[in-house]
């Protein structure tokens, strides 16, 4: 069937099976790769993205329930520079192999809006979903309580 | 350039979303492939009929057991089939092992149709007896490898000084039986790939592993064709940990592309594994059952100790042999032995195979002689650290292969400077006795412990390997140098060592960091690196990067423009063990470490939590430090996975829980909740700016630190592994805690 | 892995999903949060020949306390729980499960229709509603009725809507004066399925009890209110030893099977646990 959706400000239509995935319309359909699968059942969050301004696993939504939907993926968060979630990961080492880090820094950007001061219980439990290996999860603590105080709430 | 904590490059790919993974190549008219896992633990294959499968839609081709030219691999031993099936030039290869064992590689237009195919693919198995236990196995009633005549294929011993004299010398002995689980590895990348041939004809693989040349050498081997037609490239890789040294996708991919050229269809073939496909198909960290006796003398002097350790080889042996030779020394810890008696045996079974993971059979090893030093300490009344300094190895003491270790032992360093900061007092709590005694109980459930545990990893390959790395270095320039171009095939695999060797580069030819590029992991432009694995990979490579560097830098002063430099680092020989009695230099140099935790538990729900870590680790020289405590905090938290929540079962040789809905690595709110890195500094004297390995050494500890907080906290011993609630919670009622109802 | 091939339809009405239920009659499955639904098609474990999609129906999503009840529309998010006022105010035994039900992510989308309509043992809505006594809603062609949630849960993921009903509402009683209720969950990992959990509902007059509900979680094929245990609590003093012989009733009642979570004899034991300290949470709360 037919849906629309706009990702990252661009409208796309396109026919599909309704039993697509939104990752797979993603990564399959839009060329979309920066979104990643870590497994199938829900749990790592490494396909984390925005969907009409929530964090939801793109893995555990049909490409069809999004018609209509407006999405940000990671490739849509940079405006011109790094947007500071981005840079903040960057800046505290917040990742090692990098497959876990879209779907993390798309749930920390959601997390931290409205909350610049944000603290690292909050933060710990909002990012329960976003499950990484390498890491310890230690910078990437860090890495989110300097990028919400950099984005003063927005 | 050293010491900096410069930012990874590959950080902005990683950021944005940019950085592309094997599954995420996209090359045009692309071709997909699946594979078919037998699923079958023991068997031998009677008839297998493709005829179905073969008339799906859009399958262009099933590759079996017989299309594969040489149908063996393997990285120490070739006892691996590539593909399980009839028809095969390899004997044995109609027997199914494994459950992951490989049974047919699917290709289609279309990753629907290969899946279809493979559902309609028909075998018939006549069913052979499925040894799980590595016990049952050892009594030969069923011989897994036909060509073999055991299933017992490794024995190490140590036979050093007299036991008897050792026993007699004993005032306490602690006598025990531990056991550890598999670890799955659980890199979020799942294996995936894809293959093509290259412009100069070579067939070419680009996937994510560990060691580009011996991906190409085991291809190579397996095509039967020269390793000059085989390409390998890594492009970003997911995680890897040990788990992505063997072969899942190369091969196969590889035997794809050469069919399809004999077919004269020039398409690239992908290949993208499920979360289930990778943990069912690819090795773990091995089981292992140890049975143990620690004799000490009242002063603290340990004075004999005798092992039996039984490992878990699984179906095949990987890299099993060489775990094997490491659990069997580190099972006797960074300590003066007198007398040792060791029997070590790595046994067939038909579980998943034991391989490569993060400490390489150090943990198992670790967690005894750990275990077995807090129960002498408290047999004996002494202080854990002060019973671990009053046995420590020290320059020129006989370790327990009757030689020396290498210069440049810091294991006192560790234990002192870790006991010290931990007795620091943390977020205003109160301050704690240096003896790691008892916290006062607690009137509800939640006790609280302390627990310390130290340990000794070899750097690098083992027991004669021929070591190696070679760099490239080319300097570009006119009269000062503009640029420095540095091509190594050491695999980055989110460790940052790409960013590692160009701080070393910068370091060695005296330039900023700016002015160092690097062409890495690609086996057309480099040359072999060895694996990124053993803690090597910064040691080997720095000693590589300096032999290159001098050399370009001589041709530079020589006015040769480029300058290019190549250069191979061969370290010191190592030794086999000696057969009887294990005498021997079994590696080129160590990484020491040592761990404090403080631990809660709730004695009426056996839940645990870490409070505290504190890890003294030498690094010998901190090549960029950020990055150093990356790979600590990392690696203490995947060893609370292991000792804590990951819990990976299985029945008749099947994984039953192969999803992360069942195997449980943790979350952010799971782990410790303060990891404090103390980064030491005693170089290695072999080390290239005195840098040691270091990336495996926090993991190894950690087990044997939160057992014996837990014993501090309520008088329990655990010997097994994962503390899970249901664990833990029915031991304690069962070892009738007082206070327990 | 993709699900299998269906059928989709995304009805504007309530009216328009029932015919489809109506026409469809088995082979159709209602897709609400999708969070217990997808992964579940993922792996084939659900072959659906037609999925409903109820999103796009309008009205099913709300909070609201009327007529002595709390309303809960169908497709109310489990993360609306966490940020509504009056949950957090004055449905402690909610708001506790709420927070405690897989991770953020999936409650974004996960809805407390679905949590129930699933019918899973090892969910937690079910034993919060069986311990607060609530009402489910459930719409079908003939009309909309009223079910008990003692009469709701009927067997492992059955439950008594007709093949052609939909759960509309959910409705829980305002906790009367001196009610308080709690819910705790023992888990192996955060965001995992209870190993047990417990949910207790209390009303207390003087020191006495005088009325008590508790639900167990993920120790029964279906989910199970803990009615010995209840018992052992009403028309006394919540001594110590009161508390220990509710815990070992709901030890004894409870019907849990070995799994990776544990063996048998420590679920019970851990139920017996789970269930006094949210007695005793419950006991805070309700004075």
């Amino acid at each position: 069937m037919q849906i629309t959706i706009t990702v990252n400000g661009t409208t796309h239509t396109r026919d599909v099976e309704p039993r697509t995935l939104l990752v797979d319309f993603l990564r399959d359909h839009l060329g979309l790769t920066g979104t990643n699968i870590g497994c199938d059942t829900s749990q790592c969050g490494a396909c984390t993205i925005h969907m009409d301004s929530q964090s939801v696993k793109s893995c555990t939504v049909l490409a069809v329930q999004a018609d209509g939907a407006d999405l940000t993926t990671i490739e849509g968060l940079a405006n011109g520079s790094l947007h500071p979630m981005q840079q903040a990961f960057w800046d505290n080492h917040g990742l090692q192999c990098g497959y876990c880090t879209p779907g993390m820094i798309m749930s920390a950007t959601k997390l931290v809006e409205g909350n610049p001061g944000i603290s690292e219980a909050e933060i710990r439990h909002g990012l329960e979903g976003n499950i990484c290996r390498c890491t310890g999860y230690q910078n990437i603590v860090k890495a989110v309580q300097q990028a919400a105080g950099e984005m003063g709430g927005d | 350039m050293l010491g900096k904590s410069i930012f990874r490059d590959d950080a902005h790919g990683k950021v944005t979303g940019s950085a592309l993974y094997p599954g995420d190549i996209e090359k045009d008219h692309f071709l997909h492939a699946k594979l078919l896992f037998t699923g079958q633990p023991h068997a031998r294959m009677i008839r297998m009929d493709t005829a179905a499968a073969e008339a799906v839609p859009g399958v262009v081709c099933i590759l079996k057991a017989e299309d594969v030219p040489v149908n063996e691999h393997g990285l120490v031993m070739l006892d691996q089939p590539v593909m399980v099936g009839l028809n095969s030039k390899k004997p044995f290869s109609d027997v199914s092992r494994w459950e992951g064992d490989r049974a047919a590689m699917i290709v289609a237009e279309t990753e629907e149709a290969a899946a279809r195919a493979r559902d309609l693919i028909e075998i018939e198995w006549e069913q052979l007896p499925v040894v799980t236990s590595p016990v049952e196995a050892m009594r030969d009633e069923t011989i897994i490898h036909g060509e073999e005549p055991s299933n017992v294929y490794k024995h190490y011993r140590i036979r050093k000084g007299e036991m008897a004299a050792g026993w007699a010398a004993a005032d306490v002995i602690v006598e025990e039986t531990y056991q550890v689980p598999m670890q799955e590895h659980a890199y979020l990348q799942p294996e995936a790939g894809v293959s093509y041939i290259d412009e100069e004809g070579r067939v070419t693989v680009e996937v994510a592993g560990q060691w580009t040349h011996e991906d190409q050498t085991l291809i190579a081997h397996a095509l039967d064709i020269p390793k000059e037609q085989v390409r390998v490239i890594y492009p970003a890789i997911g995680g890897a940990f040990g788990g992505r040294e063997d072969m899942s996708v190369q091969i196969v991919l590889a035997l794809a592309s050469q069919r399809l050229r004999e077919m004269g269809i020039n398409r690239p073939v992908r290949i993208q594994w499920t979360r289930e496909e990778s943990v069912i198909g690819h090795h773990k960290r091995h089981a292992v059952t140890i049975h143990t006796r620690w004799g000490a003398a009242k002063t603290g002097e340990l004075t004999a100790i005798e092992v039996e350790m039984i490992l878990d080889a699984g179906s095949y042996n990987c890299t099993s042999n060489k775990v094997l030779g490491n659990a069997h020394l580190t099972v006797a810890g960074p300590y003066r032995i007198p007398n040792a008696h060791i029997d070590s045996y790595a046994v067939y079974t038909n579980n998943c195979p034991g391989g490569a993971f993060r400490g390489f059979g150090a943990p198992q090893g670790c967690f005894v002689a750990e275990s077995q030093m807090n129960k002498l300490a408290i047999a004996l009344g002494i202080d854990p650290v002060e019973l671990r300094l009053k046995n420590v190895l020290r320059e020129g003491e006989a370790s327990i292969t009757d030689t020396p270790l290498p210069a440049g032992i810091s294991i006192k360093t560790v234990i002192e400077q870790c006991a010290d900061k931990f007795e620091e007092p943390f977020s205003g709590a109160q301050v704690l006795p240096r003896s790691f005694q008892s916290l006062p109980a607690d009137p509800k459930a939640l006790r609280r412990g302390r627990g310390f545990a130290c340990a000794l990893k070899n750097i690098g390959f083992s027991f004669g390997f021929p070591e190696r790395s070679e760099a490239y270095v080319e300097l570009r320039g006119r009269g000062e140098i503009d640029r420095v171009v540095v091509r190594h095939a050491g695999a980055d695999v989110g460790q940052g060592a790409h960013t590692a060797f160009k701080q070393m580069v910068a370091e060695a030819v005296g330039v900023p960091y700016e002015k160092v590029e690097g062409v890495f992991s690609d086996t057309a432009y480099t040359g072999d690196s060895g694996s990124a694995s053993a803690s090597r990979l910064t040691w080997m490579t720095g000693n590589a990067i300096r032999g290159a560097v001098e050399k370009a830098l001589t041709l530079w002063k020589q006015e040769e423009r480029p300058a290019v430099g190549f250069f191979r680092y061969q370290p010191p020989p190592t030794e086999m063990l000696d057969d009887k009695t294990g005498k021997s230099n079994p590696n080129i140099t160590y990484g020491y470490v040592a761990e404090a935790v403080d631990v809660t538990v709730d004695i009426e729900t056996g839940h645990i939590t870490i409070d505290r870590v504190v890890c003294a680790n030498d690094v010998g020289r901190a090549v960029n430090p950020n990055l150093i405590e990356g790979q600590i905090e990392g690696a203490v938290v995947q060893a609370f996975g292991y000792a804590v929540t990951e819990n990976l079962q299985s029945k008749n040789g099947h994984i039953l829980n192969p999803r992360f809905s069942t195997y449980l690595i943790p979350g952010i709110r799971d782990v410790p909740q303060k990891v404090e890195s103390l980064i030491i500094e005693e170089p290695d004297p072999q080390g290239p700016w005195g840098v040691r390995g270091m990336a495996e050494m926090p993991f190894i500890p950690l087990a044997p630190a939160i057992t014996a907080a837990l014993y501090d906290a309520t008088g329990v011993w655990f010997n097994e592994l994962p503390l899970t609630p249901g664990n833990v919670r029915m031991r304690l009622k069962n070892t009738l805690v007082p206070d327990l109802t | 892995m993709i699900p299998g091939e269906f059928d989709y339809h995304s009805p504007q009405t309530l009216a328009e999903a029932i015919s489809l239920l109506v026409e469809h009659g088995d082979e159709a499955k209602i897709l609400a949060g999708g969070q217990s639904l997808i992964p579940a098609m993922r792996f084939r474990l659900a072959l659906p020949g037609t999925l409903i999609d109820i999103n796009r129906i309008d009205g099913l999503s709300y909070l609201r306390e009327e007529n002595g009840h709390l309303l809960i529309g169908a497709m109310t998010r489990e993360s609306a729980l966490e940020e509504s006022d009056i949950v957090q105010s004055k449905y402690h035994l909610l708001a506790d499960a709420a927070a405690v039900i897989a991770d953020p992510l999936v409650r974004n989308l996960a809805t407390v229709g679905g949590n129930i309509a699933h019918s899973d043992p090892a969910n937690d809505h079910p034993a919060v509603m069986l311990a607060y006594g609530a009402t489910v809603m459930a719409a079908g062609p003939n009309g909309t009725r009223r079910i008990a949630i003692d009469d709701f849960f009927t067997d492992l993921f059955e439950n008594s809507l007709e093949e052609n009903e939909i759960l509309t509402e959910i409705r829980i009683p305002t906790p009367a004066a001196g009610t308080g209720g709690a819910y705790l969950k023992l888990e192996r990992k955060v965001g995992d399925y209870a190993i047990s959990a417990a949910a207790v509902q209390l009303t207390m007059s003087g020191g006495t009890c005088t009325a008590a509900r508790i639900g167990l979680t993920n120790v029964s094929p279906v989910p199970m209110r803990a009615k010995n245990a209840e018992q052992a609590l009403v028309g006394q003093t919540l001594t110590d030893d009161v508390i220990e012989a509710a815990g070992q009733a709901a030890a004894a009642e409870c019907d849990p099977s070995q799994d990776l979570r544990g063996s048998v004899a420590y679920k019970r034991d851990l139920t017996r646990v789970m269930v006094k300290r949210t007695i005793r949470k419950a006991m805070e709360r309700a004075n």
